[in-house]
């Protein structure tokens, strides 16, 4: 598809043949019926942003509507090679182009984890209840032309270590489109880490919706790595619930590609819930980065902590919609965002958008966000102890983000992170365009 | 060693340093002082390389190189230190690190290998003895929330570290009880030495007490107008700045 087909048309023929290929898989048999012809309505309902969608305002739909980026993915299609991190012991879910391709190999009592297609319809019964349809076009389309999916779920009380999922992309470099959908229960007193990595640089249309239901003083520990750049197209909806007591701690160390984009809603539901949510971002050359936060104070008595650190280099753009909800009834709450962000060169764009909504009176809520650049006070200081101006620049970028990278709860992640992040950091810019 | 001739400094278009000449030999400590806004903190920023610090007219040299021509980083690998009046905190980098990274680009310039994490930590360690700081500050934030004596403290440890040829302490006197004051005055006297100069930049006497310059210098009006021994911080004590500058008026 060529640039000066105009943006309308690419709309429609993308809309066209996603209703074309919903059609197709609508009537199949399974347990997934029911939300694929959920997730056909609400897209055919709904239109897809376009240029005036106020929370689209900073990511251009283009990139999404590529021909080729809504071919079927194949369950043949090759593994892509993928490294393990260093001393990391977890069982292994992988799936490719939206197809999963390997479950862990042994099982912990109380904890499973299946295909969507293997599951108890029973299992099932609630999936798609935590990611609102409405107004979400790629949540549908996701629903509509889903063809398999994880439950994880892990029972009352049972601690079920560590969960490393991969969202991975085939390794022929065949553009496809893949919906990914995983549904995380963790029953009341559960714990969980799960390391959620997303894999791969080609130009794969990834639209993941993961839902997480946080149940009654469980705890689940989630670290998002996006540490691939490229030209994934890469949109993800992650809703989670939490409910009294709860604890959800998400941590994320995240790269720009052609397109990320990550909608994320999260929802104390019973009181006593505790979220933290820490965001290490960097974006190069002319990647591009949008985070749409919305947290939901429902009910009393809860807490919510957000660090956002995002560094922007070259051409690059990153985005941040940092929304917080309190309802009226949500009195006692305490929620924090505090955004940082720096600019690493005169061409990089930030969008640092905070929005509060506060509808109880009785509420502590910090909101703070900031656009600069590196210190000179501290570049000096640094170079005056002969330390390189590169290295010194280096050396405060990465304390920047140690904020975020040093509450990974896993230290080995942390680490991986870490040198995830130097190595983008170091690498040379493209040659310009 | 250090010839500076009629230096012009000037801060955003506002000339601060106006005519200063002042040569210091290997060997000695010269003293600055003079009354606030003289243009003290000046002469250590422009002898560091800080941006912003415009010399208009007028020389540095150093080593027999000029020193203006070089980068900050550049004045360090030949042997400049300043130690700075407001140290800057840096939180995520941790004292260690930052402290390592900095003996290591030294040391790389002097074509000598990188120090092993073991043997820098003990040196480390046993800096922070000498200068009075837990060594668990090591691992804690460059300055961050440390104290005003920590602080100066920390400039000494890295003083100590990187044995400068020309270590210059802007008013690193300042908010220091008596005990801090004897601590940084033994480590400033430990690294007196023939081959090395040390310029100290101060508003008060009781710093000369402890460590006995050679030559005293008043600066006053971005210039030096009264040179002469260490009798002259005496003297400036008693009398206040007020007579020089009516008798350099």
């Amino acid at each position: 598809m060529t640039m000066s087909t105009p943006l309308e048309q690419r709309l429609s023929d993308f809309d066209r043949l996603a209703r074309a290929r919903a059609a197709e898989l609508r009537d199949a048999d399974g347990p997934l019926t029911d939300l694929r012809r959920a997730g056909e309505a609400a897209f055919t309902a709904t239109s897809l942003p376009g240029p005036k969608t106020e929370s689209w305002k900073y990511s251009r739909v283009g990139p999404l509507l590529e021909v080729g980026l809504l071919d079927a993915p194949r369950a043949d299609a090759s593994m892509p090679d993928l490294p393990d991190i260093d001393g990391l012991d977890a069982g292994r879910i992988v799936i490719v182009d939206g197809l999963p391709r390997q479950l862990p190999e042994t099982s912990v009592p109380g904890v499973s984890v299946t295909r969507f297609s293997a599951a108890d319809p029973a299992d099932l019964a609630g999936l798609g209840d935590l990611a609102d349809l409405e107004g979400r076009p790629f949540v549908a389309l996701n629903g509509a032309l889903i063809e398999d999916g994880v439950l994880i779920h892990v029972g009352r009380g049972v601690d079920a270590g560590t969960l490393e999922l991969i969202l991975a992309q085939n390794a022929d470099g065949a553009p496809c489109g893949a919906h990914p959908r995983v549904r995380v229960v963790l029953e009341s007193g559960a714990s969980l880490a799960l390391v959620e990595r997303h894999i791969g640089t080609a130009a794969v249309f990834a639209n993941s919706v993961i839902e997480v239901q946080v149940g009654d003083a469980a705890r689940l520990a989630h670290m998002r790595l996006q540490l691939d750049a490229g030209a994934a197209r890469s949109l993800t909806a992650l809703d989670v619930a939490v409910a009294r007591d709860g604890r959800y701690d998400l941590q994320q160390a995240l790269l720009g590609s052609t397109f990320r984009r990550n909608e994320i809603r999260i929802r104390c539901t019973g009181p006593g819930a505790e979220v933290a949510v820490g965001g290490a971002t960097l974006t190069r050359d002319r990647g591009h980065l949008d985070t749409q936060m919305c947290l939901e104070h429902a009910v009393p008595h809860c807490r919510s902590d957000q660090v956002f650190r995002a560094l922007a280099g070259e051409r690059s753009k990153t985005v941040l919609n940092g929304r917080i909800h309190i309802h009226p009834q949500a009195q006692q709450t305490s929620a924090e965002l505090s955004s940082r962000n720096l600019l690493l060169s005169h061409d990089a764009e930030i969008d640092a958008k905070p929005e509060l909504e506060i509808y109880a009176d009785d509420v502590k809520c910090a909101h703070g966000a900031t656009v600069g650049r590196l210190d000179d006070k501290a570049l000096f200081y640094l170079r005056a102890r002969g330390i390189e101006e590169a290295s010194a620049r280096r050396m405060l970028s990465f304390a920047f983000l140690a904020a975020v990278v040093d509450a990974f709860p896993l230290p080995t992640v942390g680490d991986h992170v870490r040198s995830a992040l130097e190595a983008a950091f170091d690498r040379p810019a493209e040659a310009s365009q | 060693m250090l010839k500076i001739q009629d230096l012009h400094v000037a801060v955003e278009g506002e000339p601060i340093l106006k005519g200063l000449t002042l040569e210091v030999a290997a060997g000695e400590v010269h003293a600055i002082m003079g009354p606030n806004g003289s243009g003290k903190s000046t002469l250590g920023a422009v002898l560091a390389g800080r941006e912003g610090y415009e010399v208009t007219a007028g020389s540095i040299e150093y080593l027999g190189q000029d020193l203006t021509a070089l980068e900050p980083e550049e004045r360090a690998w030949a042997g400049i230190f300043l130690a700075f009046q407001y140290p800057v905190e840096i939180p995520g980098v941790t004292n260690l690190e930052f402290l390592r990274a900095s003996v290591d680009a030294l040391r790389a310039q002097r074509g000598e290998e990188a120090t092993s994490a073991v043997e820098f930590m003990k040196q480390a360690r046993e800096t922070c003895r000498q200068v009075g700081l837990d060594a668990d500050f090591l691992k804690r934030g460059v300055n961050e929330g440390f104290s005003g004596g920590e602080k100066k403290r920390n400039e000494l440890l890295q003083m100590l570290l990187l044995e400068p040829k020309l270590a210059l302490l802007d008013e690193t006197d300042s908010g220091l009880d008596i005990d801090a004051l004897q601590v940084v005055a033994d480590g400033v006297n430990s690294l007196r030495s023939p081959e090395r100069a040390i310029l100290l930049i101060t508003h008060y006497q009781r710093l000369l007490n402890h460590i006995v310059p050679d030559r005293v210098h008043v600066l006053s009006g971005g210039r030096i107008i009264r040179s002469g021994g260490k009798e002259l911080a005496l003297e400036l004590e008693e009398k206040g700045y007020g007579w020089l500058k009516e008798a350099a008026a």
